[in-house]
């Protein structure tokens, strides 16, 4: 606060004046925040709640919207393709415990003090700053049936006796692509448990390392009990966007998208679909809010570890 | 005698371990960036060394035809001109709204400023499965359809960026500000000449995070430019490309390596900044 006891004037006077600096600072400051939260709640808060609403509507985008109460989610009750997306959506979580188990092991290994280990930390990150189209697309080419490096790859080795139609073969398309997302996921987790490790206090290891506990009883019994907060958000970060996966399974899934024969249709793909194929918006609400409530569950898990960051506020 | 040669069993593990954990890493190296190569490699054949049993995994000779006819057949420096036009004005716009924000949340003693970073939280945590379906009505509705507007406009503010940036300028020294002030700057310019510059490290972490993002984003794009292919970025010009009849394998990897080549580039000269930015979400989230 600026001084003004050298300036003559009465209480009121003075009061009077603070007033309107403090009426000023506030205006100032709103207008600071303004742009970002007129964002904020039109492309955030308004389409969460409105598209809750949209759901008890039959929206074409065409014709007005008609209340329809809740024949959308009856619809839902009995609709074959929405029950085979929602399974293989629940199916893509599989992808979580090895994407931490090897995005973890990643993290160890580079968290070695190591000549050149610096390169291998970006060599790793580079599949997560690279768009996931192009990802696919290059994985779609080692995928390809007849001139494809892993059949080559793999019938060299005598794994495989036949090429294997990775992406055409029902039973085995949206395992293919489940890799590719595990691949493309290794490096982001695998930087934030280098930072964990990296918060391990040495002492700790190298005291137990002394009085001869093995490597692998350090790892079960220090390191991983440690980094169990760590591993819980990325698990539970990665559950998030395994059930949110888009990208990969459209660029990827053929002949149509969700193909062969749905066998790669996840939950959001569908509402895709639905919405823009098929433009029947209130029915893509519907099944979005069924995935909304399923992404819930995991995020009420994070409000656990994201407390500390409201206490900070407080 | 036996204290000699069990240290050197020690120098002897030592180094079989080291030689072990670069094998790994090696392997692991090969497993992350093998797909990027194998990708280049086939930009770089002629046609002849495309299709072939077992694959022929050097290009030679390399040619960089593919790159030539991809960049004639489909608009591709088009693409690339609005995948730098949406992710340069994303960004610009990006780091001053929600620096503006991050600086209005810690610099001002506002009422309800509580209220609102505790909304803001609230609002992190909502699921948004179905907010494409709404802000693609609000877009029809604003008229923005098929503009490169719209690809960025949803995502100008973001709750990480401003907690990112409230939490730089919380760090800023109080009496930069007051002296400022006292000098009769207004506020504007104390925002933009004095405080801004201070927290430049944070802005060049959000600001990569940011035009990274944009460069790839995918499912937004696709959903707001609905007809017009000139206004693709690349991220979904490859993917026409990809999907359409005249295309082959090679040309399908070149664009692919055009597309991946901008953010490969910010990511080599940016790096310490990927590092602390993804920890910086994470770990202290």
């Amino acid at each position: 606060m600026r001084d003004t006891a050298h300036i003559q004037s009465t209480p009121a006077k003075r009061s009077s004046k603070r007033s309107a600096s403090r009426i000023r600072h506030i205006v100032v400051g709103y207008l600071f925040l303004l742009p970002a939260l007129i964002v904020l709640l039109v492309f955030l808060l308004y389409p969460v709640t409105y598209g809750a609403v949209l759901s008890f509507y039959d929206y074409s985008i065409l014709a007005p919207a008609e209340f329809t109460g809740l024949e959308n989610f009856q619809k839902l009750l009995t609709d074959s393709i929405f029950h085979t997306s929602l399974i293989h959506s629940i199916q893509y979580l599989l992808v979580v415990p090895i994407i931490q188990i090897f995005s973890f092991g990643l993290a160890m290994l580079v968290n070695q003090k190591l000549r050149g280990v610096a390169f291998f930390r970006a060599a790793f990150y580079i599949p997560v700053i690279t768009a996931a189209v192009v990802v696919a697309l290059a994985w779609q080419w080692i995928f390809d049936l007849e001139y494809g490096l892993l059949n080559s790859f793999l019938l060299s080795l005598y794994i495989i006796r036949e090429p294997v139609a990775w992406l055409d073969q029902p039973s085995i398309a949206l395992w293919s692509i489940m890799f590719v997302t595990f691949w493309r996921g290794l490096g982001f987790y695998m930087v934030i448990y280098l930072a964990g490790l990296q918060g391990i206090p040495r002492e700790l290891e190298e005291a137990a390392a002394i009085d001869g506990v093995g490597r692998w009883q350090r790892l079960w019994y220090i390191t991983i009990p440690l980094m169990m907060p760590t591993i819980a958000f990325c698990s539970i970060w990665s559950s998030i966007a395994a059930l949110k996966v888009f990208d990969e399974v459209l660029v990827m899934s053929r002949p149509n998208p969700g193909g062969p024969a749905n066998s790669t249709m996840v939950v959001n793909l569908l509402m895709y679909l639905t919405a823009f194929d098929d433009f029947d918006f209130g029915y893509a609400a519907a099944q979005g809010l069924v995935l909304a409530g399923i992404i819930m569950i995991f995020t009420l898990l994070n409000i656990r570890f994201f407390r500390s960051g409201l206490e900070r506020i407080g | 005698m036996s204290a000699i040669r069990f240290t050197q069993s020690k120098k002897f593990r030592d180094r079989t371990a080291k030689i072990i954990l670069y094998i790994l890493l090696l392997v692991a190296a090969v497993f992350t960036t093998g797909p990027f190569l194998w990708m280049l490699s086939t930009a770089l054949k002629t046609s002849g060394g495309v299709f072939t049993r077992p694959p022929q995994l050097l290009p030679i000779p390399p040619t960089l035809t593919n790159f030539v006819e991809v960049w004639n057949v489909v608009p591709m420096g088009r693409w690339t001109i609005n995948s730098i036009s949406i992710s340069v004005l994303g960004t610009a716009g990006q780091i001053i709204i929600n620096a503006m924000a991050g600086y209005a949340l810690a610099r001002f003693r506002l009422p309800g400023s509580r209220f609102i970073l505790f909304g803001l939280l609230v609002m992190y945590m909502l699921p948004t499965t179905t907010n494409f379906l709404v802000n693609f009505l609000t877009i029809r509705d604003l008229g923005l359809t098929n503009t490169l507007i719209a690809v960025f406009l949803p995502s100008l503010a973001s709750i990480f960026g401003i907690f990112l940036m409230r939490q730089a300028f919380l760090n800023v020294p109080q009496d930069l500000e007051e002296s400022a002030r006292m000098d009769g700057a207004n506020e504007w310019d104390i925002f933009w000449r004095v405080m801004l510059p201070l927290v430049i490290p944070s802005l060049a972490t959000m600001g990569i995070f940011s035009f990274v993002g944009l460069w790839n984003e995918f499912f937004w794009p696709l959903i707001v430019l609905t007809g017009d292919q000139t206004l693709y970025p690349l991220a979904l010009g490859v993917r026409f490309l990809n999907s359409s009849f005249v295309a082959n394998t090679r040309w399908v990897m070149a664009g692919g390596v055009i597309t991946m080549l901008p953010t490969l580039i910010v990511f080599i000269a940016a790096q310490r900044y990927f590092i602390s930015g993804a920890t910086a979400g994470a770990v202290k989230g």
